[in-house]
């Protein structure tokens, strides 16, 4: 679904991510690369395809849009310890597939790697904020404006939206957007998340199966 | 904690709970060790032990005498007799007496009996029970007590000094067998006792308790096994699980001739009880009138919610009461739920508003006048709760019911019928629930770990598991050493195998695991405690999340404001305000059992009998008539050889109405069939909603001919594949699933101490559920989640059964111009869930005028 941000088109995909055509930009937030190595160290089950399946998901979404750049907009991975060689070496291999530039915001989940940053991934640049025109990219959403000129976009919160119709009810990832920021969903498919309240002045953009559905 | 401050909250606590009541004190057992063991012959013991029953002014029952004689001659088995007839006393004379008569046990002091007892507020009882004739025939027999609630210092004293007798619950004797050396421990037990054993069975908490003894009775090779039971139907089955697979168990019977007189409360004016609805409180003056403050009164309510409602409600209309009544359920404080129990027992609370809570063996004297508001859904429950009146054996017993909606005065009369049949409903064990199982392995990976051998033999003694097969046991070998069904993970660590023993692979994989020990599925609970002062209880933490600062509530028969919610604990202050909101815990409502719906056809012809001049009618029925005639006007009442069908068209769409009697997960499973059945032959949206006595199918197209309907409800070719097939089944899979996942250990339950710890482990157990649907589709715990709902949720031979009769029966399909009274529950089951609780009761009450005009 395409929706106009100050004057500028992006396009909310039910692959939970932006895009920005005009500057070929994918951003994905959350993305909890090693989520399931993480849980399987410690003795849960999660299976290592999920984080393949992932891996798969942002090669084909790259290439149908023909993205110039990515941006992960925080939690690029989910725990240190769940960055195994095996998870190394799948990622450094998409960064080496993928023709065009890579960025990371890191993430609270981040802070551990971004010590040790692997060499295989560095063709990837890490920082802590991006702006692009009037655009601010942070992990964390803002709690008030930054000021008329910045527009933020965060991730963080998994934003899950609540629908009810009488008897029915579903619970949706998606997209929460105001007039000075919008909150992407989580892009890993192991992801729960938070249940956001309806506040006013609120849109609210629902993710069910391959369609966004505005509410 | 300095020590001025444990003075001041000590005299707080003093203040809140009255004087201290009596406890375990260490030093009086310790004095008590040191008595010297007496010198007893065997026929001494029995002679000074049956002399303490005299001196009671008791003399021991035929069934207590049965049991200790059946203990002396090395058998095991199982007693049924109702609660507060003396059943602890059957169960531990015997191993007492032995205890007592051996002086080997005076150098070399042993737990020799272990007392399971499903609650743990009832540990504390039965241990004092236990030590009355201990003290006073001066037997140094040491006592202690294991509960959840048990302290660290107390946990320790147990490790160095061994208590004689342990009473515990299944979940704390499970933990204790994570202890390093309990084998050395448990050797010597010659007795395990297992209370209330009716609750266990039929529960998971059952089949892990099965696996738990059967370890024990591996170290413990001479141990007798005693299950104290309530009647239930299958007794030889409990038996046989309570002492293990391949064994003869003595089965004692209690002759206590118990009759039970049901009495229905019923209003002068019938248009007094709603047609709908689960408090009861339309009643409340009935209710007030049969209260009399100078006898004792229990007044039990099926949920706590009803049980805040009607000590409210009762509160304002007999505000001189408030000093003789008391609310008692399993969320309140432990202190003020022993301060009611106190006070039941020593008379000074006269009327107690309790949940089931109260229903299990806590000993106290009779009560005159037991009160039960609302069906209790099924004939045994219903027995249970009139041993709560008059327990004195040989009297007679009162229930007085208050109905919560028309229909259930024809429940009474169909509970009362069923009564003074004798019929009681079984209790079945799950077959081998493979969650239980892998729990189990893991119970047992602590310290030195298994021997698969060994523990696969142990097993197979019980009932449940033991036709638990070579595949299924490697695959749970496989699950907690790799994690996965289909691929090996090789980051997965949880188990490891050494030299053949599976054990933990580290200590910190093993104290993550010992918290997960259980299979009680709870809510995550938020304490509520007074700013500054007492802790009242806990509540859901789905009905604070709901709560605003400033909110006023009622809980634990008090009004406060919530103030804020800090670290898992709810903030209040005392409040004063009229009619505040009465705390919500979740909870299910019964379904009906299979023999009470037998009996409310009955009852059901029967009404339609006396609207025809047939029958004589009974005060129930007779309270009936001008609904009944309302219902035959516009409509039809069914024979007992009919199944009635309404159908009818308003401005929501178009409404098919099917009455069965059933219980409302058997009603849910066919409605779910039949909706998905019309919509295949014509595309169609169908909402679905159930009762106990039926279910509603609204669509916005007509939902097919009569006799597809008919069909629609009757064929039973294709039932299995249907079922799979309706929408609503993943769902309710999912739901069984979250309880399947906790007990397997698949999510990480975390310590309530250290909630905030851990963030990065946290997984749902519905997002787990998707992803074991994508990637390992055949997983055997995703096959259990879909078995249980059919075999459990929706009993597919009860609701085969149902299929079959309504098949062979007269189908009436009647069109109907405006809701009857068999529609209005159903219809207004559906728009409930779509309205605030303010708006409903008042739109209810206008939907109920309407229906009557």
């Amino acid at each position: 679904m395409r929706i106009a941000v100050r004057d500028e088109w992006f396009e909310l995909l039910p692959e939970r991510a932006l895009f920005w055509p005009a500057r070929g930009l994918l951003v994905v937030a959350d993305y909890h690369l090693g989520k399931a190595e993480t849980f399987q160290q410690q003795g849960f089950w999660l299976p290592s395809q999920s984080g393949q399946q992932d891996l798969k998901r942002l090669s084909a979404l790259a290439l149908k849009l023909e993205a110039k750049h990515v941006l992960f907009l925080g939690d690029l991975v989910h725990s240190l310890s769940g960055v195994t060689e095996a998870v190394v070496t799948e990622f450094a291999r998409w960064l080496q597939e993928f023709n065009g530039s890579v960025q990371v915001v890191l993430g609270n989940h981040d802070i551990g790697l971004a010590r040790r940053w692997p060499q295989e991934w560095s063709k990837a640049d890490c920082c802590a904020q991006a702006t692009i025109g009037q655009f601010r990219f942070q992990h964390q959403p803002v709690e008030r404006p930054f000021g008329a000129d910045l527009f933020c976009w965060a991730g963080h919160i998994h934003p899950m939206i609540h629908l009810t119709q009488g008897p029915d009810r579903v619970r949706l990832p998606g997209f929460v957007i105001n007039e000075y920021q919008g909150v992407l969903p989580a892009f890993s498919s192991v992801s729960g998340g938070y249940d956001v309240p309806l506040r006013p002045a609120e849109r609210r953009f629902a993710i069910g199966g391959d369609r966004i559905y505005e509410l | 904690m300095s020590t001025s401050a444990k003075v001041l909250r000590g005299i707080q606590r003093l203040n809140r709970t009255g004087p201290p009541r009596p406890r375990l004190d260490a030093d009086e057992q310790a004095r008590a060790r040191i008595k010297p063991w007496p010198t007893l012959s065997r026929e001494q013991a029995w002679e000074e032990w049956t002399g303490w029953f005299e001196r009671q002014g008791w003399t021991p029952f035929p069934f207590q005498l049965e049991t200790w004689q059946a203990f002396e001659t090395g058998r095991s088995g199982l007693v049924a007799v109702p609660t507060g007839s003396g059943k602890t006393y059957a169960a531990v004379g015997g191993p007492i007496v032995n205890l007592i008569s051996d002086p080997m046990n005076a150098r070399n002091p042993a737990l020799t009996i272990l007392y399971v007892t499903p609650l743990k507020a009832l540990a504390r009882d039965i241990a004092q029970a236990i030590q009355r004739p201990l003290a006073d025939l001066s037997w140094p027999i040491l006592v202690d007590l294991r509960t959840g609630d048990t302290t660290a210092t107390a946990r320790r004293r147990f490790k160095e000094r061994l208590p004689h007798v342990l009473v515990t619950t299944p979940e704390s004797l499970a933990i204790l067998l994570t202890d390093r050396g309990w084998e050395e421990r448990m050797h010597d037990v010659q007795a395990i006792v297992l209370d209330e054993w009716h609750e266990l069975m039929g529960t998971k908490r059952g089949s892990l308790l099965e696996l738990t003894l059967a370890r024990l009775r591996g170290v413990a090779t001479t141990a007798r096994v005693w299950a104290l039971s309530a009647t239930i139907a299958n007794l030889e089955e409990a038996a046989s699980v309570a002492v293990g697979a391949g064994k003869e168990p003595t089965i004692i019977r209690a002759d206590i001739p118990r009759h039970i007189t049901l009495h229905c409360l019923l209003p002068e004016s019938i248009q007094r009880c709603p047609w709908f609805g689960y408090s009861g409180l339309s009643l409340l003056p009935e209710v007030v009138a049969r209260i009399d403050p100078n006898h004792s009164t229990l007044l039990f309510t099926n949920t706590r919610s009803h049980a805040e409602r009607w000590y409210q409600a009762i509160l304002e209309a007999k505000p001189e009461w408030s000093s003789l009544m008391a609310l008692h359920h399993g969320s309140l404080d432990q202190d003020e739920r022993q301060r009611v129990e106190d006070g039941i027992k020593s008379g000074g609370l006269r009327l107690v508003v309790a949940t089931s809570s109260l229903d299990l063996g806590v000993d106290f004297p009779p009560v005159q006048n037991v009160i039960q508001i609302g069906s209790a859904k099924s004939i045994a429950r219903a027995v249970q709760r009139a041993g709560r009146a008059f327990h004195r054996p040989g009297e007679d017993t009162l229930v007085q019911l208050c109905p919560t909606n028309v229909m259930e005065i024809l429940e009474a009369s169909a509970l009362r019928e069923g009564v003074q049949d004798g019929v009681l409903e079984e209790r079945t064990q799950p077959e081998k629930p493979l969650d239980v199982l892998v729990q189990f392995l893991l119970n047992s990976s602590f310290n030195d770990g298994f021997d698969p051998a060994d523990l696969l033999h142990q097993i197979r003694s019980t009932v449940s598991f033991r036709a638990v097969t070579e595949e299924e046991f490697s695959w749970a070998l496989n699950f907690i050493r790799f994690g996965g069904s289909l691929s090996a993970y090789p980051e997965f660590r949880k188990v490891e195998v050494v030299e053949g023993w599976y054990r933990f692979v580290s200590a910190e994989a093993a104290r993550r695991h010992k918290m997960n020990i259980g299979t009680i599925l709870s809510e995550s609970g938020v304490t509520v405690q007074v700013r500054g002062g007492a802790r009242l209880g806990m509540i859901d933490e789905t009905f604070v999340a709901k709560l605003r600062p400033g909110d006023v509530i009622q809980f634990g028969g008090r009004t406060v404001q919530f103030l804020q919610m800090r670290d898992m604990t709810a903030y209040v202050k005392p409040a004063r305000q009229r009619s505040p909101v009465a705390a919500v815990w979740s909870g299910t409502i019964l379904p009906l059992s299979l023999q009470l719906s037998s009996y409310l056809r009955r009852e059901v012809d029967r009404l339609r009998q006396a609207v025809e001049g047939l029958d004589q009618p009974s005060p129930e029925i007779d309270a009936l008539l001008p609904i009944a005639r309302i219902q035959a006007s516009r409509s039809r009442i069914p024979s007992i050889t009919q199944t009635l069908i309404e159908t009818c068209r308003t401005a929501e769409g178009h409404h098919v109405f099917v009455y069965t009697w059933e219980g409302w997960s058997v009603n849910e499973g066919l409605g779910h069939l039949a909706a998905y059945r019309l919509s295949r032959l014509c595309p169609n949206t169908i909402a679905v909603s159930a009762t106990n006595y039926g279910f509603e199918l609204l669509s916005t197209e007509p939902l097919g001919s009569d006799r597809e309907i008919g069909l629609a409800l009757t064929v039973l070719e294709g039932l299995e594949q249907d079922i799979q097939a309706s929408q609503n089944y993943p769902e309710l899979a999912r739901r069984a699933f979250r309880e399947i996942a906790r007990i397997a250990g698949l999510v990480y339950q975390g310590s309530p101490f250290a909630r905030k710890t851990a963030r990065h482990l946290q997984m749902s157990a519905s997002l787990l559920f998707d992803v074991f649907r994508q990637y390992e589709p055949s997983h055997p715990l995703l096959a259990q989640a879909f078995r249980e709902v059919s075999d459990r949720q929706l009993q597919i031979d009860r609701l085969r059964g149902l299929m079959r009769r309504m098949s062979e029966q007269e189908l009436l399909i009647v069109p109907i111009p405006r809701l009857t009274p068999f529609a209005f529950p159903l219809y207004v089951e559906r728009i409930k869930s779509r309205l605030s609780t303010e708006k409903l009761e008042q739109r209810l009450a206008r939907l109920q005028r309407e229906v009557f005009r």
